[in-house]
């Protein structure tokens, strides 16, 4: 396990390189300069080159790159063009909200997603099967922007038929008033649950129904379940490797989602941030907020990954 | 090694019971073959110097128990692999060279244990019978087509021979895929793909332990229909099933742990063992 | 070739060359068929119809704004109504349509594209590139498509190709990973190497071999991007990076529609319903493409039992697999069940235990015990599998639970029936490890570590650690070689004639039988054929099938020494001491139905 340990981090670290790179070229390959996109394409050349001194944008790529990777480490993220603040702080406050949004959102995937899945293995009767099947194709074709709709216009207040919810907008305290926020993020939490709860109940079928033609759960049966708890009891624990891995690729998938349900629901979140900055061209914060927002991503990679193999006794033998 | 008649001098002495076939020229040899898998620790010897021959029209069967090295064996006989130490010729020449070991192989055929994996489970028996004759045609650049679409009658012709050879009837199989067969009808495509080129080796690795044992027979015959066509054809046959061996073979290589611990014409071994572990052997197969 | 043989091979060359036609109609064909499979034919040719039409075509201009008559109801003039600017909602969405509809073939054609490409890498005979994009793709998959799409904005503005840039290089890394299974399976396989021990080369493998054997998951993972690209087009539009404003698509049109929700909130409904059903059927569409095309679905049937048969000890009932199945096992008797692949021997063992798909139905008598358990409830057949019913399975490396230790295993049906310390638990499966021969050391060993055998001797405590007063072996020793298969059969037989116990010992090789079992039942096609004493059915089978199964056993038995040897083997059994019930069954060769 050791082994694979250190050779894990090693390739955490290897991705997390190669992303900075990635991200740090992409905002420089562009026709035409970035001083010159960032200041507007209409200002006077003097603002333009102020602004390229500046941001030590004359120097060559590797210094650029490296400077960056430096103030990372330091934890400088840039300032923003805006307000001046430094990037740290501002995308801090606004981690406050996405990260609990995807915590929310995803435990609400988790606890629609799981037991629907498995639901519908156990399911009896072709129409029962038919059914689940449905849901799990209608769930996963709504478009995030409207499945937000249709909760709004159900449960928001001001506009909904059971106006109990607040429809858009983070208490300006942020969580210190905790009963507050908190109602601020179930609608967008819900959104967001709702469609990746479709995409968790199909992989969790599928895990399920591959586990099951192993054997161990007819096995299982003839020393004495019943058929819903081998499936329950057994399935379930011989899938949960398979699960951890479809949550760490629905992680992924849900950042769109996320992005999409704060714009919709204006919380100013991580999300809406990198698209107002990338309006208004605050190139410098955007490279240190998509590195960071990648960054995450590759951590819960990593988490999936050792929680994966920590699960399954199979894999500690050769290490592929 | 020492090559004066090519036996090996191991812990265990082999002891050679009669010789068979021995008349008819040897079409493959292996002397001194040594292998080993792993690194490190988990270094592993499989094969302490083996050494065995094959010749024109002769079946060899070389039986063991799991683990003794029985397909490493057979596999690098058929240059599907490489020795550590040792020698294989093929037609007296060694076959060492990649040029060598194409040769043999482009004269070989194998079929193995399990038939719904062995044949590509997407394509219909005439695909897979014809591959071996495409690959050859490529080969040749006789235009040989990827496309079976555009296949050539001769193509047709030779794998409906093939497919009759081993008892299936062509106007029911050329078109069926693996997954619609029994496991004796699919073992049945696999040995025709393996003689549709007319090799002058064939190998025949555990091909009757995955079968029915009904089905075991048609087995039989179709090897025995093969070996009529071509008298010339030498075989390999590995099985752990005895009864298997005494039907088709014509001598016995015994191979334990690595090393041959005996080997002779098929009656002698099999009704009178000297060494213990092929009186085990025999012991356990007699039900 | 004479000219039935001619006729033949020409009959197989046009059966050749006519396959590859006759296969696309049929697909279309068969998806029809399915009402899924209609829907999203019918859905999908709409969209392209709709979007054809509407290069030449709207109702109403798109252009045409009328500040009179903003949000109007559908009418007559405009058939969904009007938006804010009092254009007309189903032209814009009309028009829209063929914008999405390039976008997503686009986006499909990109991710393929570069999903085959990786998966050729993946494949690759050089580890380095092998393993390289392996761990490419890792690196390269947590980046979510959406900050990609933002990354490419900058340089290229909002417009079409950041969408399908973004999403076809994130869908494309999706597919080769959701391929990585059965690609390896395939490059991995004997067919492959087959073909490269031929000379095949690698990129000859890849396309004849590995591509298609990989096109069903590529299929339906095309689809679900195709789907995702169009959700993906609504989200990013509506963020600003999608779709260019003037361009009219559906993301615009739910955009749009945001901004006035307060005012009119209906305005979402349409382009919101129109994008589900459009994604909707681009599921299954891919689903139904993968069942029509694919050779390998559905063929793995579901079994459905019909009605009919009755009486007796022990009788089960079927119409495709099994036809009124009447047989009986009493106490302490060791009875055989033999028949080829396919004769329906596994449903009968499933049958009795409870343990066939839901889907099945049964019907007829089984009796155990006096007690009926056809209509019984799963949780009171529960009760009684593993308790009064044990089960030795024919392959123990499945059917062992990986994550269990060989103590727990053993120990599992004590501790669903019986309430015992884990002190008595362990000393009774302890017990049981030293009666079956398995080293104690292996107590705290995984499946995994264990060989066949040993494995198989693990499934044989499990089986009987309770006690139970019916064993069932299901072909216990077909998975293992000969020498373990002997051991095995011994083993069995010895612990089962201790116990005072039943066997039900189902196998298709007669040679096993003649070792295991007195009396043995014979079933062809899912009917019982002859049934008699084994001994007299070896030496004198009547019907063909039992000639035929026992034939097979005389041949390929090891013949050793005189015929007197023969003899003596077959006979060996009778080592074990005769039970005291008396089998009255006559020997009967009927090759019809019941009557019994």
């Amino acid at each position: 396990m050791l082994k694979y340990l250190a050779r894990r981090c090693a390739l955490f670290a290897l991705a997390l390189f190669v992303v900075s790179v990635v991200v740090f070229l992409a905002l420089r390959v562009l026709p035409g300069d970035l001083a010159t996109i960032m200041a507007g394409l209409n200002s006077p050349p003097e603002r333009v080159a102020a602004l390229r001194a500046e941001l030590g944008l004359d120097r060559p790529l590797v210094a650029q790159y490296g400077a960056w990777i430096a103030g990372l480490a330091h934890g400088d993220f840039g300032t923003t063009m805006l307000t001046g603040q430094p990037v740290a702080s501002v995308v801090g406050a606004r981690a406050q909200i996405t990260f609990p949004l995807i915590v929310l959102g995803l435990l609400i995937a988790l606890v629609l997603g799981v037991p629907l899945g498995c639901a519908s293995v156990m399911a009896k009767s072709a129409r029962a099967r038919g059914l689940y099947q449905a849901v799990a194709i209608v769930g996963g074709a709504v478009p995030a922007l409207w499945a937000g709709l249709v909760l709004i216009l159900l449960f928001g207040r001001g506009t909904g038929l059971l106006p109990i919810l607040p429809a858009s907008g983070f208490p300006q305290d942020g969580w210190s008033s905790p009963g507050r926020a908190f109602a601020a993020l179930v609608l967008p939490a819900v959104t967001v649950g709702v469609i990746v709860g479709a995409s968790i109940m199909r992989y969790t079928r599928s895990a399920l129904q591959s586990v099951a033609s192993t054997g161990a759960i007819e096995m299982a049966m003839a020393c004495g379940m019943t058929r819903r708890r081998a499936l329950t009891h057994v399935g379930l624990r011989l899938a949960m490797p398979q699960l951890v891995s479809v949550v760490g690729l629905t992680f992924a998938e849900m950042i769109t989602g996320v992005m999409v349900i704060e714009n919709l629901f204006a919380l100013p979140g991580i999300g809406s941030g990198l698209v107002d900055d990338l309006t208004h061209r605050d190139l410098i914060a955007v490279q240190s907020e998509l590195f960071m927002l990648a960054a995450f991503f590759l951590v819960i990679g990593l988490l999936v990954d050792l929680t994966h193999r920590a699960l399954d006794p199979r894999l500690g033998q050769d290490d592929e | 090694m020492n090559g004066t008649d090519g036996r090996t001098t191991a812990a265990a002495t082999t002891v050679s019971t009669a010789t068979s076939v021995a008349d008819a020229p040897t079409l493959l040899e292996g002397i001194g073959i040594h292998k080993s898998f792993g690194k490190g620790r988990r270094r592993h010897e499989v094969l302490h110097g083996c050494s065995i021959r094959v010749h024109e029209g002769e079946c060899v069967a070389v039986i063991g128990g799991s683990g003794s090295g029985k397909s490493t064996l057979t596999r690098i006989l058929l240059g599907l692999e490489a020795p550590d130490v040792g020698d294989v010729r093929f037609d007296g020449e060694p076959i060492a060279s990649a040029d060598g070991r194409h040769r043999l192989r482009r004269a070989s055929g194998i079929v193995y244990q399990d038939p719904f994996s062995s044949l590509d489970p997407r394509w219909t028996a005439f695909q897979s019978v014809s591959e071996p004759l495409r690959l050859r045609a490529h080969d040749r650049g006789d235009g040989g087509k990827h496309d079976v679409k555009h296949s050539d009658d001769g193509f047709v012709a030779r794998v409906c021979e093939a497919l009759r050879l081993v008892a299936l009837d062509p106007q029911e199989f050329l078109d069926r895929y693996p997954i619609d067969m029994s496991g004796g009808q699919a073992q049945r495509v696999a040995i025709a793909r393996a003689i549709v080129t007319g090799p002058r080796l064939l190998l025949a690795d555990e091909a009757m332990s995955a079968i029915d044992v009904a089905a075991r027979l048609q087995i039989l015959d179709a090897f025995a229909a093969v070996r009529a066509r071509d008298p010339r054809m030498g075989m390999l046959l590995v099985s752990h099933d005895l009864g298997v061996v005494q039907s088709i073979a014509d001598t016995i290589v015994v191979l334990h742990d690595g090393v041959v611990v005996e080997q002779g014409c098929v009656a002698a071994v099999l009704g009178d063992p000297q060494v213990p572990y092929t009186r085990e052997l025999v012991a356990a197969a007699t039900l | 070739m004479n000219d039935s043989q001619h006729a033949s091979s020409a009959a197989a060359h046009g059966v050749v060359e006519c396959g590859r036609l006759r296969r696309a109609g049929v697909v279309v064909a068969s998806m029809w068929a399915r009402g899924t499979g209609r829907f999203a034919l019918v859905t999908l040719g709409l969209w392209i119809l709709v979007s054809l039409v509407s290069l030449v075509w709207t109702p109403r201009s798109l252009w045409e704004t009328n500040g009179y008559d903003v949000w109007a109801k559908p009418s007559a003039d405009h058939w969904l109504g009007t938006d804010g600017v009092g254009a007309d909602v189903f032209s814009w969405l009309m028009a829209g349509s063929r914008t999405d509809l390039v976008i997503v073939a686009l986006t499909v054609l990109v991710a393929l594209a570069i999903g085959l490409l990786l998966v050729a890498a993946m494949t690759s005979r050089a580890a380095a590139l092998a393993h390289g994009s392996v761990v490419l793709i890792d690196a390269l998959i947590s980046i979510p498509t959406v900050l990609i799409a933002l990354m490419l904005a900058v340089p290229l503005g909002a417009s079409v190709a950041v969408i399908v840039l973004a999403c076809g290089f994130g869908y494309g890394l999706n597919l080769a990973r959701v391929a990585r299974p059965s690609a390896m399976l395939a490059a991995r396989s004997m067919y492959v190497e087959s073909a490269r021990a031929d000379g095949a080369s690698a990129m000859r493998v890849f396309a004849t071999h590995i591509v298609p054997n990989v096109m069903p998951t590529l299929v339906v993972q095309c689809s679900l991007s195709a789907g995702t690209a169009v959700l993906a087009e609504a989200g990013l539009t509506y963020l600003g990076v999608g779709v260019p404003s003037g361009v009219p698509s559906w993301g615009h049109s739910l955009s749009t529609s945001v901004r006035f929700i307060n005012i009119y909130p209906l305005t979402v409904l349409w382009p919101g319903l129109l994008v589900t059903v459009v994604v909707v059927a681009l599921n299954l569409f891919g689903d139904a493409l993968r069942e029509a095309a694919d050779p390998l679905t559905n063929r793995d049937c579901e079994v459905t039992m019909g009605v009919v048969v009755d009486d007796l000890r022990v009788a089960i009932a079927s119409r495709p697999i099994l036809h009124g199945v009447h047989l009986e096992v009493r106490d302490g008797q060791r009875v055989g069940l033999v028949g080829p692949s396919g004769s329906g021997k596994s449903m009968i063992s499933r049958a009795i235990m409870g343990l066939l798909p839901p889907t099945a139905e049964r019907s007829g008598s089984i009796e155990l015990g006096g007690r009926q358990l056809v209509g019984l409830p799963d949780v009171e057949m529960a009760a009684l599998r593993g308790a009064a019913v044990g089960m030795v399975f024919q392959n123990p490396g499945t059917s062992l639970n990986p994550l269990l230790t060989v103590g727990r295993q053993i120990a599992l049906p004590l501790a669903l029936h019986y309430e015992l310390t884990a002190d008595e638990r362990e000393a009774r499966v302890r017990a049981m490890m030293r009666k079956v021969g398995l080293p104690a050391d292996l107590y705290g060993r995984r499946p995994h570590e264990l060989s066949g055998g040993q494995q198989q001797r693990v499934g044989i405590a499990t089986a009987l650690i309770t006690s139970p007063r019916l064993i069932i072996a299901d072909e216990p020793t077909t998975a293992l070689d000969s020498m373990t298969q002997r051991q095995i059969v011994d083993l069995l037989v010895s612990l089962v004639d201790e116990a005072g116990a039943a066997l039900l010992f189902i196998t298709h090789d007669f040679s096993v039988l003649a070792r295991a079992t007195r009396y043995c039942y014979v079933l062809d096609a899912g009917r019982i054929v002859e049934q008699g004493r084994t001994q007299a059915l070896l030496d004198d089978p009547h019907t063909p099938q039992a000639r035929t199964l026992v034939g097979a056993a005389r041949r390929l038995t090891l013949h050793v020494g005189d015929s007197h040897a023969r003899e003596t083997a077959v006979m060996r059994e009778t080592t074990v001491a005769e039970t005291t019930t008396e089998e009255t069954v006559v020997e009967t060769s009927t090759t019809g139905t019941e009557e019994w």
